[in-house]
């Protein structure tokens, strides 16, 4: 009986190569598999007569696939099926921080060559773009999305059966405040400024006065208006006050009584002495000649001036003062006093 | 010219000023209350657009100055004191045109 000493043994992704030895007077001895290692070698009963034992050892297969390897004994075949390894996974940074702004994220996957996977994304936001399958050790990267929202979010991917979390922080508020400058009257009245804020953002409107006051608005969440109320009557004039809505300063400047004319000016009069008109007409026709006035405080007129030029020597009479009349078919207010001859 | 007794004028009010001449060739700036008014407080000279037009005038005998013309300064001034004011409201005498009847007005161009 004829025994090849040595095994033939096939291996699935490895090159192959065949050595042929010849060995004791002309036996034939095959070698058929990985070049640089024996994985089934015959370790007793290479050769024998009558009946007989052949001894072999598998060695590990570190690999994922199950192989077949056979030995030849006596013109017959043995074949040795060895299953592979279970695969194992590792993926790295599993939790995964983002800001708000998202983008491009990547982790890596170790496994065992021909251990196969696969990437998917279950947010929306989450993207894959490379490595949604790979087999053996291979790199995943995905893209984060900007979150618009100011609440932070969270994803996750399902990589070869691990998960990676990804949490995305929301965008910072920020407030726009309309109009940061406000005028208001001595008289005081309702104001109103609009707030500009992202949904979530939430603020408050505080007035940093005493005379001013927040009548609705004083806090709210994303766009809102801020409204202070009628401003407390007749004070004197005011530095600017401020009231502080969503971190923005609202100026309120609100203008005092008009101040008392200095009684020591008067009798005051519009113009002054050296005020020079542009012209003396030439037109002689008799005519009244006015001017429309006020004072800012009660008082009594006391006299009529007018430029007079050189060639306005005529009589001047009907001085008056009376109280404009409104259009209309309202009645004419008589003069304040009767109308009284001049003289000049 | 000074009145006999001062008039009482009340604060914010517009009233009219005027003064009669038989002879004309007053002073005028044209245009002028059309820029503004005059401010030497507490007087003021209303811009033309306050409280209707300013340059009131009225052609012929010495009457209230109705007519307007181009935001015309004539230069009518007061003299204004701050002396106790006489707070009695005026009353009214008459008014012209009567209600719902038909007045003329003359412009001059």
């Amino acid at each position: 009986m004829h025994l090849h000493r040595f095994a033939n043994v096939g291996l699935v992704g490895c090159r192959r190569r065949r050595a042929e030895r010849e060995r004791d007077g002309g036996e034939r001895v095959q070698l058929d598999g990985h070049e640089q290692r024996e994985l089934m070698s015959v370790t007793a009963g290479a050769s024998g007569s009558g009946n007989g034992t052949v001894s072999y050892t598998v060695a590990g297969n570190s690999g994922t696939a199950s192989r077949t390897g056979t030995i030849t004994a006596a013109g017959q075949t043995i074949t040795v099926t060895q299953a592979g390894q279970t695969c194992s996974y590792t993926v790295s940074s599993t939790s995964v921080s983002s800001s708000a702004a998202g983008g491009a994220q990547s982790a890596t996957v170790t496994a065992a060559a021909g251990c196969s996977w696969t990437a998917v994304s279950n947010a929306a936001w989450i993207s894959v773009t490379a490595g949604s399958t790979g087999s053996g050790n291979g790199t995943v990267s995905y893209a984060v999305d900007a979150n618009t929202a100011t609440a932070s979010r969270t994803g996750t991917i399902a990589v070869a059966g691990e998960t990676i979390t990804v949490t995305q922080a929301g965008q910072a508020c920020s407030y726009i405040v309309s109009p940061t400058s406000v005028s208001s009257s001595a008289a005081g009245g309702a104001q109103s400024a609009t707030v500009t804020a992202a949904a979530g953002c939430s603020w408050t409107a505080v007035s940093n006065t005493a005379w001013v006051s927040v009548s609705a608005g004083s806090s709210g969440s994303g766009n809102g208006t801020v409204a202070t109320p009628s401003m407390r009557t007749p004070r004197p004039r005011r530095a600017p006050e401020r009231v502080t809505v969503a971190g923005q300063t609202v100026t309120v400047t609100q203008a005092g009584q008009s101040a008392p004319p200095p009684t020591s000016a008067c009798p005051c009069t519009i113009w002054g002495a050296s005020t020079t008109p542009a012209n003396i007409t030439s037109d002689a026709q008799a005519v009244e000649l006015g001017v429309k006035f006020r004072s800012d405080v009660s008082g009594v007129i006391t006299g009529v001036r007018f430029y007079k030029g050189t060639t306005n020597t005529g009589t001047h009479t009907g001085l008056s003062v009376e109280r404009e009349r409104h259009t209309g078919s309202r009645p004419r207010r008589s003069p304040a006093k009767p109308r009284r001859a001049g003289s000049r | 010219m000074t009145f006999a007794s001062p008039v009482s004028i009340a604060a914010n009010t517009t009233y009219v000023a005027s003064y009669h001449t038989n002879t004309g060739n007053y002073a005028v700036n044209d245009n002028y209350f059309l820029a503004g008014g005059a401010d030497n407080a507490p007087l003021h000279a209303l811009a033309n657009g306050v409280d209707g037009s300013n340059s009131v005038d009225a052609y012929g005998a010495s009457a209230f100055p109705k007519q307007t013309y181009n935001g015309s300064n004539y230069w009518v001034d007061v003299v204004f004191n701050t002396a106790a004011a006489d707070t009695t409201p005026p009353t009214v005498t008459g008014a012209t045109p009567a209600a719902n009847t038909t007045a003329s007005a003359r412009r001059r161009w």
